[in-house]
């Protein structure tokens, strides 16, 4: 696979695209085909296209940091609970009457503790990684219960919206704009820097990288923490998208969010995958919950699509691999 | 090899119920009833099952995802069927096949495309609830024959069909097989090191798929006395059982990474969460303050063991 | 002989005291009442706990409010049966499914404890008590008449293409509610076209993308109704955030404080509801007359109410009023 950590090659393996990123990309263009056809060209209809950009967006900045985690091994399955508490959390700032520019670093650091407690039951607490996020799933959302009581934050500002999917440099939304550097800026670091190397050392096999003095727990709480903080970004645009708080916001977004990460074709037994495949990953997510309504059918069919084309996409990488 | 694994997280299973016992009998010293008994059992036997699956899975080194997906297909499958006329042990057996076919798609892609069970079962969960929605146009099924509400409603001696006549002796038959037979013995050898496994010239791919196999059923067989209880078949059934049932199992002693558990520790963490919910739905505490303890509890059990762990590693160098 | 009366006072008011200690139980026995929302934790059905606390003072009921935290019948199921137990006077729910819990009413029942439904009915034969909202098929019709309203305002017609967003696929009391605004649109507005309706959950976000979608999927939309408290705002937010303000007329049933905002922008102009705040008092008081062995006349002064409510003998069913039409001019009511 090209797209792993490839020692020795002169080339950052970004630049490679490997077989299964091609796939995904075919993919991309089938389905969007699909459904261009299947709407008569309304999927080109402006307003179509910053919907699918920022629902991508949303999925995508978390996914990064999954990748991350992943990658060392780990996954973390806490998201969409710590979705709905950040945003609880910034959504409150704003009924006090903060203002974006102010509210930013409270969804940020809200974001952060939450991976950070995740991070560190894993590394320092030693509970294996599904165990620690499946109970903070659970303790997040029961917070944001408590902290919510019976009320809906309603009351965010206009400005949000504006900042983040009503301001369109060249035609893309800021949230994308935002997705698009982050996901950049990742993957110069996993590719280039000797921490993002380590990280695929970790994937692949813990002991050695510890015995290679690579600070093993100190990158695994990193990669959570980090995760937390892109929560906390995704949490801002998703209430750019659609500004209320329920205490039910992000139920079941944690599951979206793996899906374009393995779908982008990284192994949850870590060591392998990247972050182009999970952009694609989560493009095709985007496009599969986008295209039902345009070709007007019931929303039921995406779930049955979603999990037919991940399984295909896993399986024909595992052929592939056969055939080699 | 233990039943119950007594050094690990039984103790803390324990001491949590005492003190759970503990809290609900001061809130409400009224729950100390038969009634009261038998309603917690009623709750606890759905996710019972289902989880009594998903020990298997996990101890063989998978994970199961879509055990809730495959409750709530399988019993809208009954129930449309029912609703077409098909007499209700027909409709149930139908049930029973989806479970054991959604299981075989599991266990197949799983060993077949070699391709993790975490991945496999998110997708066929969300065809399989996709499913469900579909061929149901996402409406509640109801109006089923009198005869089929026995499964739910049944009782022996007053005691609760379910508890008495489904999950114990369900329970028994699966300690059995897990203890006294090869197929239970090749269970754990498959989790605990499937390369070795292999090596030996087990198969460990159908140890696997039978696992899956035996989910699926369990979680077809918790479905049909879920839409027989409440009289009514649901597509959006068991969102949440696909990781409460995992919690469970994990509580219940067995590793996540496989080879480690028993469905007699399952067991016990099925009642440890059931008494939780319902000791404290009992005291008119919220749903979500429930799940969010049993979240807590979850971690705090295995941070407990790990830290018992360490402290016997440490007596022990020091004593060495 | 002064002493002796008063020795005697003090008897009789002793004896007196000790009786009244001992058979207040008897004439001021305070009744448990249960009310199951269909989930909480959110804003609606707080309105209708604040009600139901209201009527719990006013007519000295303990009230316990108790739900799921998703939309999600089977734990409801559970706490009925836990509240059964708890030995109660009255259970009621506002369902999830309304077939689902014939075997709890049976049960409550053989306990002699009063079974009751509110805002979203039960089934079984032995529910003893139905608190409707309004009647399903005024709500209906009043939506679709101020759908037509409003599209004649902007468009000079009462024409075009609208599309419905509803709540969850299984809500029976959505369900029948689109039943009655398409009757209405086939009855009244044939040149309305209803071309689609979709389900978003109990979640503005999806409501949100689903509208989105649907302005892109028809892009000569004309109108959109929401049928439930996220549909409305989530659809607001879509038509906002499409540039489509004042082309596509957005209306439907939800509560002042979740759509405050797109009223004050001038996304929405008009929505539907009831009071929220009177139906749990109105369920209280109906639950108090039941408990009190009093039978319902065909129209019922209900003291704290300001107008009369009518029962229905034949459906046990209480109804609280015709909808209510919210606009900038009461948008400030807070329930």
């Amino acid at each position: 696979m090209a797209s792993t950590a490839s020692t020795g090659s002169r080339w950052p393996s970004w630049i490679n695209i490997s077989a299964r990123e091609l796939l995904l990309i075919i993919g991309v263009i089938v389905i969007t085909a699909g459904i261009s056809i299947g709407s008569h060209g309304n999927f080109w209809n402006d307003s179509n296209l910053t919907n699918l950009m920022i629902n991508t967006a949303i999925t995508l900045v978390p996914a990064i940091g999954m990748t991350v985690i992943i990658l060392t091994g780990g996954i973390d399955v806490s998201v969409g609970s710590m979705l709905g508490l950040v945003a609880v959390a910034g959504g409150t700032a704003f009924e006090h009457g903060v203002g974006l520019a102010a509210a930013t670093p409270v969804f940020l650091v809200a974001g952060a503790i939450l991976g950070f407690v995740n991070g560190a039951l894993i590394t320092y607490g030693r509970v294996p990684p599904v165990i620690a996020t499946l109970g903070t799933l659970s303790v997040y959302r029961a917070a944001a219960f408590i902290f919510l009581g019976n009320h809906w934050i309603t009351m965010i500002p206009p400005s949000v919206t504006q900042a983040m999917v009503l301001t369109q440099p060249l035609g893309i939304p800021i949230a994308v704009w935002i997705a698009l550097v982050l996901i950049a800026l990742c993957m110069v670091f996993l590719a280039r820097l000797p921490r993002g190397r380590h990280i695929f050392a970790i994937g692949n096999n813990e002991n050695a990288a510890r015995l290679n003095g690579i600070p093993v727990e100190r990158i695994k709480l990193a990669a959570y923490t980090l995760t937390g903080v892109l929560v906390g970004v995704a949490a801002l645009m998703s209430l750019g998208h659609s500004p209320m708080v329920q205490t039910t916001t992000g139920t079941g977004f944690e599951l979206t969010v793996i899906a374009a990460v393995v779908l982008g074709g990284t192994e949850l037994t870590g060591g392998r995958g990247s972050l182009l495949g999970t952009l694609l990953g989560a493009i095709l997510v985007g496009l599969v919950q986008n295209g039902v309504v345009l070709l007007h059918i019931q929303p039921f069919w995406s779930g049955v699509v979603l999990g037919v084309i991940i399984l295909v996409s896993v399986g024909s990488a595992t052929v592939r691999r056969a055939a080699d | 090899m233990n039943r119950i694994d007594w050094t690990g997280r039984a103790p803390v299973l324990i001491v949590i119920s005492a003190i759970t016992l503990i809290g609900v009998t001061i809130g409400a010293p009224g729950i100390w009833s038969v009634d009261n008994l038998f309603a917690m059992g009623v709750l606890a036997v759905e996710i019972g099952i289902i989880a009594l699956g998903q020990t298997f899975v996990i101890n063989a080194g998978g994970i199961d995802l879509s055990v809730g997906a495959i409750f709530a297909l399988a019993q809208v499958t009954m129930g449309l069927a029912m609703v077409a006329g098909v007499p209700w042990p027909v409709a149930v057996a139908l049930g029973l096949c989806v479970g054991l076919v959604c299981g075989l798609i599991n266990g197949l892609a799983t060993v077949w495309l070699r391709v993790p069970a975490i991945i496999v079962t998110l997708a066929t969960m969300f065809a399989f609830n996709g499913l469900a929605l579909v061929i149901t146009n996402g409406i509640d099924v109801s109006g089923f024959p009198d005869g089929f509400y026995v499964l739910g409603q049944g009782t022996i001696f007053t005691i609760p069909l379910q508890i008495i006549a489904i999950y114990l002796p369900l329970l028994i038959v699966l300690a059995i097989v897990q203890w006294r037979t090869r197929f239970g013995r090749l269970v754990h050898l498959t989790g605990t090191n499937a390369l070795a496994a292999r090596l030996t010239g087990i198969r460990i791919g159908r140890v696997q798929i039978a696992t899956f196999v035996i989910a699926g059923v369990l979680a077809a067989l918790a479905g049909a006395i879920s839409a027989s209880r409440l009289t009514t078949a649901r597509p959006d059934a068991g969102e949440v059982d696909n990781l409460i049932s995992i919690a469970i199992v994990v509580l219940g002693g067995s590793s996540i990474f496989g080879g480690k558990g028993s469905v007699l520790g399952t067991a016990l963490a099925t009642l440890v969460i059931a008494l939780v919910n319902y000791g404290l739905s009992f005291n008119n505490l919220n749903a979500v303050y429930q799940s969010g303890l049993i979240g807590l509890i979850l971690i705090a059990a295995v941070l407990m063991q790990n830290i018992m762990l360490r402290l016997q590693q440490r007596r022990a160098t020091a004593a060495g | 002989m002064s002493r002796f009366a008063s020795c005697k006072r003090w008897a009789v008011l002793g004896g007196t005291a000790l009786a009244l200690t001992l058979s207040a139980p008897v004439w001021a026995k305070q009744y448990t009442v249960a009310f199951v929302p269909k989930l909480v934790g959110i804003p609606y059905f707080a309105a209708m706990k604040k009600g139901m606390d209201k009527a719990g003072k006013q007519f000295d009921l303990k009230v316990i409010y108790q739900g799921p935290s998703s939309a999600d019948v089977a734990q409801q199921v559970n706490i009925v049966s836990s509240l059964i137990n708890q030995g109660v006077d009255a259970i009621g729910v506002a369902a999830n499914s309304p077939t689902a819990f014939g075997p709890m009413v049976k049960k409550a029942r053989a306990k002699h404890i009063v079974f009751y439904s509110t805002d979203s009915q039960v089934e079984a034969k032995g529910n003893q008590l139905r608190v409707s909202q309004v009647n399903d098929k005024a709500l209906g019709y009043k939506v679709i008449d101020v759908l037509a309203e409003e599209l004649k305002a902007s468009k000079g017609a009462a024409k075009g293409k609208i599309a419905f967003v509803s709540g969850g696929s299984t809500a029976t009391n959505l369900n029948t509610w689109i039943k009655f605004m398409k009757q209405r649109l086939k009855d009244k507005y044939p040149n309305i076209k209803l071309v689609d309706v979709q389900y978003g959950g109990e979640d503005v976000t999806k409501a949100t993308n689903i509208t989105n979608q649907l302005i892109s999927a028809y892009p000569d939309l004309d109108g959109i109704v929401g049928i439930n408290t996220t549909a409305v705002p989530g659809a607001a937010q879509a038509v906002l955030t499409s540039g489509k303000k004042g082309q596509i007329v957005v209306t439907g049933i939800t509560d002042p404080n979740t759509i405050r905002p797109y009223v004050m922008n001038g996304t929405v102009n008009k929505v539907v509801l009831w009071n929220p705040v009177d139906l749990g008092y109105l369920t209280g008081w109906g639950v108090k007359q039941i408990l009190d062995g009093k039978q319902f006349k065909p129209v019922n002064e209900v003291p704290g109410l300001d107008h009369k409510i009518k029962y229905d003998a034949k459906t046990k069913t209480l109804l609280l009023g015709p909808p209510m039409v919210i606009d900038k001019s009461n948008i400030q009511l807070d329930f």
